[in-house]
């Protein structure tokens, strides 16, 4: 029988051909022969992702071979129906005496939904796999909150990156707006407990605070919390900084004053991301501190402001002689007197984002790589000329500085 | 226009501009740290005469090509499969040749000639069923049925990619 060349190449060659297959040819491939089972798995099964249409029970259905290869879970969103149903806590089973494989090599979870089931498998994982790296935990529906997982949060250790989405689910509140708040601060204090148990080793830190009023310009006195309340301030809760890299907070308010409380901030990157009042904070912070002692020295800043709110540039002033990365996210509010980023010496990438001024939606960020402007052209004639580049007008470095 | 020398593995030696040549990282930079050009030819010990030739051949053609783009990394970029139409004709020789091509590339670190290669495996795979891959490659089925049931089983895990 004539050679099979697939089989002799070096594994680093077969890998640069799998990596342009999708996951259906992956599959056949793998059920050819044992010896490319034993390539493909690899590629195969480095994440494995369980969605609502999967049988859970199924999982037992891996062999410790493939479980061996998985390193990152990821749980898909659940079914809309479950999104609205009322959670019965009386048909939830503890995960004891849940089967589910070891996956030895696992250093990454990430739950974006959830229903009852989903919650016993992210219980029972997150409490036999203590050295998870990289956490996602969306804790904005019933089915799963960190009053449900205590005991698993406080055992993780090394942890390094954590996503964390909590309050009020805004999808339900859309289509539900009866129903009642379930705004509770304190039931977030696991979250922090770990933040804290692992503040050696965290190095990005992604917190979403959602709350109902946010994005849609609705405001219910009964559902409009403060988000900022869900900090911890007590004196000594945060006993040590936190040296990140990365610092992404979502619709947190009142940013200026959790971080003068809190003091345990000092990321390399920050992202505001419709966080009300940061920007008066900020300025004021700015302004005391000249050499930015509290605020430090940013490569990357990403501020996104929620709708109809302008923004001021002046306080970024202090942050022009670091920052290599800007993009903002507001009302374009650049007046004479704004920046015209002459002074920026190590900006390399600036980025806005407008919003169309007569329905406030975003229409998508211009992208001013290299100090070239591209501005929509609905800013100057009130329509938008299409999507991408095509609707743009571009300008260099020399148009921006002039 | 230079000219150096190269010697295949099988001791055949093959005249070809310099600039041609440095399409290949490994010969550039071979000629870069002698600084000068070199009176003997240089020795390409894992490459044949025929599979050399191919190289050379395909060195030619884009011999004026641009510099890869710096995002060649990129998963889109990564998980292209679309060739242009010379490229498809160069490549229609038999998987012996092929497979020594990708071999030669890689060795010769000339990128675009990896990716040209890897693509046209990746597309003789895609969109076939596990026996008409056995078929293409000459793989012989050494699963049990249970072992396939197995496998088939687990793969409703596998990532979407």
């Amino acid at each position: 029988m004539e050679k099979c060349h697939l089989l002799g190449v070096p594994t680093e060659l077969a890998f640069l051909v799998f990596d342009r297959l999708d996951k259906n040819d992956l599959t056949s491939l793998r059920l050819t022969c044992h010896e490319l089972n034993k390539l493909v798995v690899e590629r195969l099964f480095k994440r494995i992702v369980v969605k609502p249409t999967h049988n859970l029970a199924e999982l037992t259905n891996f062999r410790c071979k493939t479980a061996n290869h998985v390193q990152s879970i990821e749980f898909f969103p659940a079914r809309p129906s479950d999104l609205h149903r009322p959670v019965d806590e009386a048909a939830y089973q503890p995960p004891e005496d849940l089967r589910i494989p070891d996956f030895p090599k696992l250093i990454g979870v990430h739950l974006h939904g959830h229903n009852l089931q989903v919650r016993r498998v992210a219980v029972k994982l997150l409490g036999e796999h203590k050295f998870i790296s990289d956490l996602t935990l969306n804790f904005k529906q019933n089915y799963f909150m960190p009053t449900h997982c205590e005991r698993e949060l406080k055992g993780i250790r090394y942890l390094e990156t954590l996503s964390v989405r909590d309050g009020r689910m805004q999808e339900t509140r859309n289509i539900s707006p009866r129903l009642k708040s379930r705004w509770n601060p304190e039931s977030v204090t696991p979250v922090w407990d770990m933040i804290t148990a692992n503040s050696d080793s965290l190095r990005a830190l992604s917190l979403e605070f959602t709350s109902e009023h946010v994005g849609n310009g609705y405001v219910e006195p009964s559902h409009n919390p403060d988000t900022s309340a869900l900090f911890p301030t007590a004196s000594g809760q945060w006993e040590k900084q936190l040296q990140l890299r990365e610092l992404k907070l979502q619709h947190l308010e009142n940013f200026g004053r959790v971080y003068n409380e809190t003091e345990f901030f000092n990321p390399e990157s920050l992202s505001l991301v419709d966080c009300p009042e940061s920007d008066a904070v900020l300025l004021e912070l700015a302004g005391s501190m000249k050499n930015l002692k509290r605020l430090p020295a940013l490569e990357t800043l990403h501020i996104a402001l929620p709708p109809r709110m302008d923004f001021e540039y002046k306080w970024l002033a202090p942050q022009k002689h670091c920052v290599k990365n800007l993009w903002i996210e507001a009302l374009d509010s650049r007046r004479k007197d704004n920046d015209n980023f002459e002074a920026w010496a190590k900006l390399e990438e600036l980025a806005f984002t407008e919003f169309y001024p007569a329905s406030g939606r975003r229409p998508g960020v211009m992208c001013l790589e290299n100090l070239k402007i591209r501005i929509p052209r609905y800013s100057r004639t009130g329509r938008r000329g299409g999507e991408g580049l095509g609707g743009e007008a571009v300008y260099d470095g020399d148009g921006v500085r002039g | 226009m230079s000219q150096i020398t190269l010697l295949s593995s099988d001791n055949v030696e093959m005249k070809v501009d310099k600039e041609v040549a440095e399409r290949s990282i490994l010969i550039k930079n071979m000629l870069e740290d002698v600084g000068e050009t070199p009176d003997q030819a240089i020795p390409i010990p894992n490459v044949n005469e025929g599979v050399l030739r191919k190289v050379i051949e395909w060195c030619e053609h884009h011999r004026n090509d641009p510099p890869p783009p710096a995002d060649e990394d990129s998963d889109s970029r990564k998980k292209s499969t679309d060739i242009e139409e010379w490229d498809q004709k160069f490549m229609q020789v038999d998987q012996e040749m092929l497979f020594e091509i990708i071999l030669a590339a890689n060795y010769l670190d000339i990128k675009p000639l990896l990716d040209v290669g890897c693509k046209t495996v990746a597309n003789m795979i895609k969109g076939k069923s596990p026996e008409e891959i056995r078929k293409t490659f000459n793989i012989q089925n050494d699963f049990t049925p249970e072992e396939e049931d197995q496998i088939r089983r687990e793969n409703e895990w596998a990532e979407d990619r």
